[in-house]
């Protein structure tokens, strides 16, 4: 197993954690986080450990005020409303465009917390809400197609992440969870699954940690076809070493491997606008040609979710 | 406590007394099952042979979404142990994932013992040796695997950092 947060890993993860901030008002939080958690100590008078140290700690204190400031899902507010105001006075003008563009285009937007998790916590929370969605337009009757399928694509999903040498005792309570969370959509509304995924230290953290073993297993089921996909720096593909570094560590960011393989081991398709300065947002649609019921935004660094209604 | 972070602590109990690793233990204390002992005994071949070296691990409800604080309460000089024990090792920090479980967690740290990590030093004297004079480095292991043998009784939670020698400058 290798040691260490070495300088470079450090300064990688604050610079991931950075970029899950790209807007102005999280930077004051950062701002206001890093003074709180700096102990007025001479920083030259400490060894590099003990600098090390220090930076983990207010690394940690950072992840705490973003837990205690952000909900880990926000309410529907208007795309323009919701983001106008990150980006009044930034510089680049194609941001104010692509907004525009976006809100005649989508009715809503829901804040996802900006913890690392973004992307398989929109991604769970509007597929889920969908299903609710679904199963009360049938009443309280038999279950929707699309549950039917989805809850046999999560039972049988565990046999395949045990066949990728994953201990059981590690991933079965996770597993069990999203199981019975599937089971009791049929008497959930969509107030509930709201509480449901704002509940701090309860299910939303299990389950949408277990969306991460989901697409690390189907990386490592199709490692040939996902191989040339994450070579490291030196042209080496190391699908498990990916899968350990980059997919199952806790709020570590998310890249378009994650996504297409979540998306084909659930066969749940999602749709991306990629809003950047260039004025015009760009869709992507995985699988290509899919019509996805998940919409998700996303900005440098961070993923919200889009409603067409 | 969240009894999805007793749920857990308990597959890991059983996990450990019906498979367990190699050359580590670990309990819960008594009266808390977030609080556990354990006991990891120096690789074979290695100048870490032969040590007993014990440490405290301190969970949260939100384990094992979040990984517990790992300490060694037995003296130890490593690169990458600080000198009041804590781990320099990134499963515990920015790598932790709910995949490791107890056996999991001890078994890195007993490879860490005889595979430190030079490009991350937690104690810079035991780093210079260990890159500058294995010799000497090696002496310095058997030394705490020595009094490694003496720490039976208690008295190990004093926070005596200030005690011994060198690095702190």
């Amino acid at each position: 197993m290798a040691a260490g947060n070495d300088d470079e890993e450090l300064r990688k993860a604050i610079a991931a954690s950075l970029a899950e901030q790209p807007a102005a008002d999280e930077n004051a939080d950062i701002q206001r986080a890093i003074e709180a958690s700096t102990t007025p100590q001479d920083l030259n008078a400490l060894t590099a450990a003990e600098q090390d140290k220090l930076t983990i700690e207010q690394m940690n204190a950072i992840n705490d005020e973003i837990q205690s400031n952000q909900a880990m899902v926000g309410d529907r507010v208007g795309v323009a409303a919701a983001l106008a105001g990150e980006y009044d006075g930034n510089a680049n003008a194609g941001f104010a465009r692509g907004i525009a563009e976006l809100d005649g285009k989508y009715a809503s937007l829901r804040r996802v917390r900006k913890d690392g998790n973004c992307f398989y916590r929109g991604f769970l929370y509007r597929y889920l809400e969908h299903l609710c969605e679904l199963q009360a337009g049938r009443g309280a009757g038999a279950p929707h197609p699309e549950l039917e399928r989805v809850r046999g694509v999560v039972r049988a999903s565990k046999a395949k992440i045990l066949s990728v040498d994953y201990e059981e005792t590690a991933i079965d309570m996770f597993w069990e969870m999203l199981v019975e969370v599937l089971d009791d959509v049929p008497k959930t509304t969509l107030d509930q699954w709201h509480a449901k995924m704002n509940e701090e230290h309860g299910v939303a953290m299990h389950i949408v940690w277990f969306c991460r073993v989901l697409s690390a297993a189907q990386i490592k089921l199709n490692a040939d076809r996902f191989a040339p996909f994450v070579m490291d720096e030196t042209g080496a593909a190391d699908v498990a070493e990916f899968c350990r570094r980059e997919v199952e560590p806790v709020n570590h960011e998310c890249e378009q491997v994650q996504i297409i393989a979540l998306t084909e081991m659930l066969e749940i398709p999602v749709a991306i606008e990629y809003l950047d300065g260039s004025g015009t947002p760009s869709k992507l649609v995985f699988p290509e040609g899919a019509s996805p019921v998940v919409n998700l935004l996303y900005r440098p660094g961070h993923y919200d979710i889009l409603y067409e209604e | 406590m969240s009894s999805a972070a007793r749920r857990r602590l308990v597959r890991d109990f059983k996990r450990l007394q019906s498979d367990s690793p190699s050359g580590v233990t670990a309990a819960p204390n008594d009266n808390n099952i977030l609080s556990w002992q354990a006991i990891i005994f120096g690789p074979d071949d290695t100048s870490w042979e032969g040590g007993t070296f014990k440490l405290e691990l301190t969970f949260t409800e939100d384990y094992p979404n979040k990984a517990p604080a790992v300490r060694f309460t037995t003296r130890i000089f490593h690169p990458n142990i600080y000198n009041d024990g804590q781990i320099c090792l990134d499963i515990l920090q920015n790598q932790w994932s709910p995949i490791y479980d107890i056996s999991a967690i001890l078994t890195s740290i007993q490879s860490l013992l005889s595979d430190p990590n030079p490009a991350s030093p937690a104690n810079s004297e035991a780093s210079k040796l260990f890159s500058e004079n294995r010799r000497e480095y090696n002496r310095r292991v058997r030394e705490v695997v020595e009094q490694s043998w003496d720490d039976g009784e208690g008295g190990d939670d004093d926070d005596d950092d200030d005690d011994d020698d060198d690095d702190e400058t």
